[in-house]
């Protein structure tokens, strides 16, 4: 038989991939274009002036005087002790929380269905609106201090204190339904075979939960912890609203310096900083998601 | 066979599996739950109700555990005191706005990402969910000086643009997720039929992307509504909307509880309606895929 | 009407080839089968026909004119997916009509050709159902409807029927086969059941590790496969190790451990070559007729129903007996069989 073969000519290929790279680019410009603008853009001056470059009203000098700044004041430091702090036990709190409630909602009960919207509702409630709503029931003047004091007694302070127990409260019943809404998703993609065949060998359902659900779910756990983590790290209305006047998260530090000093520079620096955080943060969890995913596998 | 057929002694003792536990546990988690939930929300949302219907002239204070008497002064407020009016008539003139520039920025480059298999694909992925990792303060801090100088500050369409960078990563993860989700079969059977790039788009993709595409729209206007930081940075004082408003009444200056709770009332009614409304758009993946994969 | 031609198709995936220098002539009306296991390459070579897949070389030809610069829906190759792919936004009826919406052709003539198609296939009435409204076998039809209604030039089939249960899946081959002589079009069947492929085609092209080792009739890669790989896969097959003593008019004698047998010789032979030969489980006779005799021991027996299904140990070697007899043996009794009068010499 004659040999036929037939293949497109080198040149019409080559043609073929630099069309297909540029309705790539054309498709992703619009998306990207206004990313790089509106977020690069700026991230780049935040980093920039916090050296002391991109100055404004005054000359601009490579200096490291705001990061000597950060070390040096008291009031600085403790603000990035606190938020670390209320970051922390607020994703603790909040993952425990989420991880009983995604477990329970795995099974099936009579109002399941209303239970998963109702549990929506903070996802969508802005975070001032849910200051206001646990302002009204913690506070000293909130409902459970009123009924408390019936009784003679007598409610403790739990918003604008040293702890910041009142903004770790809000944050908490503001991010556990994002953790729950990951962890569902992923707990519902454990297949029920593998919990049965736990059962099956005579795993209680506590034991399950342990051995089973949470080490599949750990990629959905620890992003979940990611994302809490990193954005309360940064968050600026609940506790400007919330916390005490000392110590400040370093948000609050930060829009102080920024609207009542005009400090843009020392901003930056702290902004900076904020960011280094989080992005520490991300990459370790990106190297602990590939040894878990790998585990998975 | 089925258990019908059994001798009466076997087919008695019902078989359960390990997802479906006694009738009596049951209960108990629908109990619990629902307890749970009236605690933790339903009290609050209640309060937060009674607290903008306060009659200013007998106030609300401890340790009555209902306000002694209830009105629609604080109500009528909300006609009476401009600034309230005027922030909600802001509010719903952003919101839309940025809706349909964050879907006519987030369609292309969501489609690209959900279904073209792109060579940096990890760094876009990377940049695109950087905005929802970064803090808004950071971006605020940036944006701020940077809007400054274009003259962009305290105009609505500064607010609008900032708001947009909040929301779009958000609006391109949703639709790059409905785009992947599309089973390759589908398509490769629109254009077995006959189907031309056109005719394939406008018949199959986008009926199919439209659950996920309704989704993403509505998950950015109560983004929109919801902004606040940067709004605050870049907006103020000239554009004021629902949550700078209320961030003023709550903590800025003497706290003012019953306007913060009728202006809480306007900002929670669209979104928590559209919550209930959209309960079968906003389907967990979608949800997930905003918030969840990193 | 319509012949289909495979020149020297290769297709790589990264590393993996899928297919590799595929060459296939399909006759006008002719029912031919891709038959392989899993990640043979049949898929691939199906979708390359349908042009959803570019080749990396090669070509594709329909009545001798090449299809390689036609877009998927320019050609006239119909699929049937082994999902279906139902469009779920769209009624029975939409679906089966899309492919002439998109032809252009106006509503009302879709409408009449959309209920003739309905009908042929027995889902009259149900043109108003969704996809997810309709049982599997309801589906299958709906997406072979829609496939015909738009009178390709060829069929293709990936798989139809491996979603359905056994008895249904029989009851449809049936169908698909009468549906397909009726219409006289060029059919591609993609499976990996030997079954539903010797039912069905008018020949079977038998794919391994992207590469056709074999095509012929259902008879013919049944009775007297020319590969190793189609003796295995089409069903059991008793392999069997020799060389050739003899060779003469087309026939070969060849010296096995359990004696000397013949075959039929497909490809030259020389005396004195090692071949393995392969003859089916019921080839083999119990109890004494003509041809070569043996004697052994039952290892295991099996009762499946039409036949009996025996493992038969003689001279260290295991063969697999299949007796439609009435009558049952036991393990470890010793019986005489008769090894078929010819058999196949099998390569690789």
């Amino acid at each position: 038989m004659e040999q036929v073969t037939v293949a497109l000519p080198q040149s019409s290929r080559e043609r073929i991939r630099r069309h297909e790279w540029l309705t790539d680019l054309a498709l992703l410009a619009p998306g990207l274009g206004y990313l790089l603008i509106f977020m690069v853009v700026p991230l780049i001056q935040v980093i920039l002036r916090g050296v002391g470059l991109l100055a404004i009203g005054e000359p601009s000098r490579l200096t490291l005087d705001f990061y000597r700044q950060v070390v040096e004041n008291k009031i600085l430091r403790d603000s990035i002790l606190f938020s670390l702090y209320f970051a922390l036990v607020t994703t603790a709190v909040s993952l425990v929380l989420a991880l009983i409630v995604s477990a329970l909602l795995q099974i099936q009960f009579p109002g399941r269905s209303i239970i998963s919207v109702l549990y929506k509702i903070p996802l969508v409630v802005p975070s001032l609106v849910a200051a206001f709503l646990v302002l009204t029931i913690i506070d000293q003047g909130g409902i459970i201090a009123r009924a408390l004091s019936r009784y003679g007694i007598e409610w403790p302070e739990l918003v604008h204190d040293r702890w910041g127990l009142g903004i770790i409260m809000v944050l908490v019943w503001h991010n556990v339904p994002i953790m729950i809404v990951i962890l569902s998703a992923v707990m519902s993609a454990i297949p029920q075979d593998i919990s049965a065949a736990a059962r099956n060998l005579g795993a209680t359902p506590w034991q399950v939960f342990s051995n089973i659900t949470v080490p599949l779910s750990l990629p959905g756990i620890s992003a979940a912890s990611l994302l809490v983590f990193i954005g309360v790290f940064g968050a600026f209305s609940i506790p400007s609203l919330l916390g005490a006047p000392y110590p400040s998260a370093i948000s609050v530090i930060m829009s102080n310096e920024v609207l009542e000093r005009a400090n843009w520079a020392q901003a930056s620096a702290l902004g900076t900083i904020v960011t280094a955080v989080s992005a520490v943060v991300l990459y370790v969890y990106y190297r602990l998601i590939r040894r878990q995913e790998a585990a998975l596998r | 066979m089925s258990t019908a057929e059994l001798p009466g002694g076997m087919a008695e003792a019902p078989r359960r599996s390990a997802g479906a536990p006694r009738m009596p546990m049951r209960w108990l988690l629908t109990l619990g739950f629902f307890g749970f939930a009236t605690i933790v929300l339903v009290i609050p949302l209640i309060v937060g109700v009674l607290w903008s219907f306060v009659n200013p002239e007998h106030g609300w204070f401890p340790p009555a555990i209902v306000p002694p008497s209830l009105s629609l002064a604080n109500w009528r407020a909300m006609l009476s005191v401009p600034e309230i009016g005027q922030a909600f008539f802001m509010s719903f003139l952003i919101a839309p706005i940025v809706t349909v520039l964050c879907s006519a920025l987030a369609l292309p480059t969501g489609y690209a990402l959900g279904r073209r298999r792109l060579k940096a694909r990890r760094t876009i992925e990377l940049l695109i969910l950087a905005p929802i990792i970064l803090p808004g303060i950071v971006l605020a801090t940036g944006l701020g000086s940077m809007f400054i100088r274009m003259g962009l500050s305290h105009t609505i369409l500064g607010v609008v643009l900032v708001q947009t960078v909040v929301v779009l990563p958000f609006m391109i993860r949703i639709v790059a997720a409905t785009f992947e989700g599309v089973p390759q079969d589908l398509i490769d059977a629109a254009r077995n039929l006959g189907a031309g790039p056109w005719a394939l788009t406008r018949h199959v993709l986008i009926p199919m992307v439209k659950p996920g595409l309704v989704a993403g729209g509505l998950f950015t206007f109560i983004g929109s509504l919801e902004e606040f930081v940067l709004t605050f940075i870049v907006g103020m004082p000239h554009v004021q909307t629902l949550p700078v408003l209320l961030w003023a009444y709550l903590g800025g200056r003497s706290s003012i509880f019953t306007y913060a709770a009728v202006v809480t009332m306007v900002l929670l009614a669209p979104t928590i309606l559209l919550l209930f409304i959209a309960e079968r758009a906003l389907k967990q993946e979608y949800l997930a895929a905003g918030f969840g994969k990193v | 009407m319509a012949r289909l031609e495979l020149r020297e198709i290769s297709k790589s995936f990264g590393r993996a080839v899928a297919v590799d220098r595929v060459t296939l002539e399909v006759r006008d009306g002719e029912f031919l089968t891709l038959l392989g296991p899993s990640g043979c390459g049949k898929t691939t070579t199906l979708r390359i026909i349908a042009g959803l897949i570019d080749p990396d070389e090669g070509e594709v030809l329909l009545d001798g004119k090449p299809m390689q610069h036609l877009p998927a829906h320019r050609r006239q190759t119909a699929m049937v997916f082994q999902s279906y792919a139902l469009f779920p936004h769209m009624t029975v009826h939409d679906n089966i009509g899309f492919g002439l919406r998109m032809r252009g052709m106006p509503p009302e003539r879709v409408g009449q050709r959309v209920d003739d198609a309905l009908a042929l296939v027995e889902l009259g009435g149900l043109g108003d159902r969704y996809p997810r409204q309709l049982s599997g076998g309801q589906q299958q039809r709906v997406a072979v409807a829609r496939a015909i209604v738009t009178q390709p030039k060829v069929l293709l089939f990936d798989e139809p029927l491996s979603n359905l249960d056994a008895k249904l899946r029989e009851r449809l081959r049936l169908e698909l086969r009468a549906l397909q002589q009726r219409l006289g079009v060029t059919t591609v069947y993609v499976t990996h059941d030997q079954a539903e492929a010797l039912a069905l085609s008018d020949r079977v092209a038998v794919m391994f590790l992207g590469r056709v080792v074999e095509i012929g009739t259902p008879r013919e890669v049944y009775r007297t496969p020319r590969s190793r790989v189609t003796a295995e896969f089409l069903g059991v097959t008793n392999l069997l190790e020799g060389h050739v003593t003899a060779v003469a008019d087309g026939r070969c004698t060849i010296q096995t451990p359990l004696g000397t047998l013949e075959a039929n010789v497909a490809s030259p032979v020389r005396t004195g070559e090692a071949v393995t030969l392969s003859f089916r489980p019921e080839d083999i006779r119990i109890g004494r007729s003509e041809g070569h005799t043996i004697t052994g021991r039952i290892i295991h027996a099996s009762y499946l129903g039409s036949v009996t299904d025996y493992v038969v140990e003689s001279a260290g070697i295991m063969l697999r007996i299949h007796d439609a007899g009435t009558s049952t043996r036991e393990a470890g009794e010793e019986i005489t069989v008769t090894l078929p009068p010819v058999a196949a010499i099998v390569q690789g």
